[in-house]
């Protein structure tokens, strides 16, 4: 292994930033539930920011977006869409979660779901469709920290090789002490991702002939007629502007029913918190123009990524025409991008699995074993993911479109909790069958396919899913929701 | 309380994007005006994340005010 600029500026970072991480965590011996998985629900303003952003904007953001503005254009738009949905939504949706949680001391989403519903077993079932979502949430870090080692550290790796070493620096980074050390991380990390962008997209022009940072957009469009406007590039990969609607309004209903987004509302001080960080969230969407700036002028440049891969375009199009220090530069980014979120999904995952899926079967379980329960659980699921980027080579975006719509199906069970008093723990149960069936089975995909083509799959199954639980609800002896605030 | 106490008229500026980004991009889809250089599907998007932003700024400074009007009473 030959120790080239690129790499030591990585290590740089990402060593750098799990000591600063490490310096920055509170009692790392001894943590409470409370502690690890919600930051004993003290985070501020600014640590609530930077946690939240280090949640929406992660490699699925930086490789996945300006991948797809290389291969398609227009469709990378969803990005400024998906943030904005997202925000409004949560700014009515998260206060209320956050209300619950402080009132009966809730750590994890399937907590809410069986309080709320007064139904254990729906906990349970809520718990492991959450762990399924996030697992495949890991895969899109896991996937891109395992191109970027691949870059820096050459083909002498093999991608097993190189999955299972960016599992383990995951599972490192969050062993120690849960969600304020990678709170840290994001911060730095959100930092670097803004000046790398910013820096990378100031020297653009010249790097592809153009006389300025718009010009790149010009050229581009007279170059590629439609790149601009949707379907985009490829007709027949049909992201048309009906894609366009359903695919921004899945994410965006499904942004905050990820068992990580809940975990992370319970942990802000309070609603108020939340309710600034939304208004403030969106503008900082508009570094999206950077990204999709970048993935249009690795078009005009010819970049041509290693089997065509999408994700790969950036990394390829810094490496062709960025000096060496700027490659390591980005690597150490992605890496962080990778890691802050891979971590704290990991995070998320092994303490449902603790609480809500170990504890019903073994209540007489101690705080302390069930966090070592926690501990063990998140390398068998790091495993998982690092046997599911082996065997995938989809873009990021399409994985995580269909995270979106595996944990979308847990939507309609919060979002009725909140707006219909009579939802009930069976109806969210049938609702999950229903919309599972729709989302998995083949031939209800195919048919769904033909009936309402271009929509996203994910809306459709939550559509459907959300009808049953209405029905079944009607259908079956009302029993009071406990978790209704107003 | 009342509905109309419970659910403020303001509330409803939460649905700007919904409305904005997404209910009108298949109508200004087929613009063809570059403002700055940018395709306008583009530029439209840009503008409705800056709209969500003031639009959620309203709704909490409005909820502010309902808010500590609230305890004043």
């Amino acid at each position: 292994m030959r120790l080239t600029l690129p790499l030591v500026l990585c290590l740089v970072i990402v060593l750098g930033a799990v000591a600063g991480a490490l310096a920055f965590a509170r009692n790392p011996s001894a943590p409470t539930m409370n502690e690890w998985a919600v930051g004993g629900r003290r985070f501020g303003t600014w640590i609530f920011w930077f946690v939240n952003a280090g949640e929406i904007y992660t490699t699925f953001a930086l490789l996945g977006i300006s991948g797809y503005a290389w291969a398609y254009g227009a469709p990378a738009y969803l990005a400024f869409t998906s943030v904005s949905l997202a925000c409004a939504l949560g700014y009515w949706l998260m206060p209320q979660i956050w209300e619950a949680g402080k009132r009966y001391d809730l750590v994890t989403q399937a907590d809410f779901f069986s309080r709320h519903y007064q139904a254990h077993w729906l906990g349970v079932v809520v718990g492991l469709a959450g762990i399924t979502a996030l697992i495949v949430y890991v895969q899109i870090q896991l996937t891109a920290l395992t191109l970027v080692f691949r870059l820096t550290l050459g083909a002498a790796l093999s991608p097993l090789q190189a999955a299972v070493l960016a599992a383990t620096v995951m599972l490192a980074f969050v062993y120690v002490s849960g969600l304020r050390s990678a709170a840290f991380a994001a911060g730095v990390k959100d930092v670097l991702m803004i000046a790398l962008v910013v820096l990378l997209s100031l020297t653009v022009a010249a790097k592809v002939g153009a006389a300025s940072m718009l010009d790149v957009f010009r050229r581009v469009q007279d170059l590629h007629p439609g790149i601009g406007s949707f379907p985009g590039l490829d007709a027949r990969a049909g992201l048309t502007s009906t894609w366009l609607v359903t695919a921004a309004i899945n994410v965006a209903l499904g942004t905050w029913i990820f068992p990580h987004m809940f975990q992370l509302c319970y942990a802000a001080r309070d609603a108020d918190t939340i309710r600034r960080n939304a208004i403030w969230q969106p503008l900082y969407s508009l570094s999206y123009f950077f990204i999709v700036l970048l993935g249009f002028a690795a078009l005009l440049a010819g970049t041509n990524p290693p089997d065509g891969n999408l994700n790969a375009v950036l990394l390829q199009f810094v490496t062709d025409r960025y000096p060496a220090w700027t490659v390591g530069l980005l690597a150490g980014t992605v890496c962080l991008l990778a890691l802050v979120p891979g971590s704290l999904l990991l995070l998320a995952a092994s303490s449902i699995f603790g609480r809500n899926v170990v504890l019903p079967l073994r209540p007489q379980l101690s705080d302390a074993a069930q966090v070592w329960v926690a501990r063990s659980a998140m390398i068998v699921f790091a495993a998982i993911a690092v046997w599911l980027t082996l065997t995938s080579n989809k873009s990021l975006v399409a994985i995580g479109l269909s995270a979106y719509a595996a944990i979308g199906m847990l939507a309609p069970g919060v979002f009725l909790a909140f707006l219909w008093p009579r939802t009930n723990a069976k109806g969210v149960f049938a609702g999950l069958v229903a919309g599972y069936c729709v989302l998995w089975l083949p031939v209800a995909r195919e048919w769904f396919a033909v009936l309402l083509p271009e929509w996203d799959p994910g809306l459709v199954a939550m559509g459907v899913n959300a009808l049953v639980v209405a029905v079944v609800s009607v259908a079956t002896p009302a029993v009071n929701g406990s978790t209704r605030t107003s | 309380m009342d509905a109309a106490q419970r659910r403020p008229w303001y509330r409803w500026l939460l649905l700007t994007p919904f409305v904005w980004q997404v209910g009108l991009a298949p109508w200004i889809n087929d613009v063809a005006l570059r403002p700055f250089g940018l395709p306008f599907p583009m530029a439209w998007q840009m503008t409705g994340v800056v709209l969500t932003s003031l639009a959620i700024a309203v709704v909490y400074r409005l909820d502010r005010r309902r808010k500590a009007a609230a305890t004043r009473s």
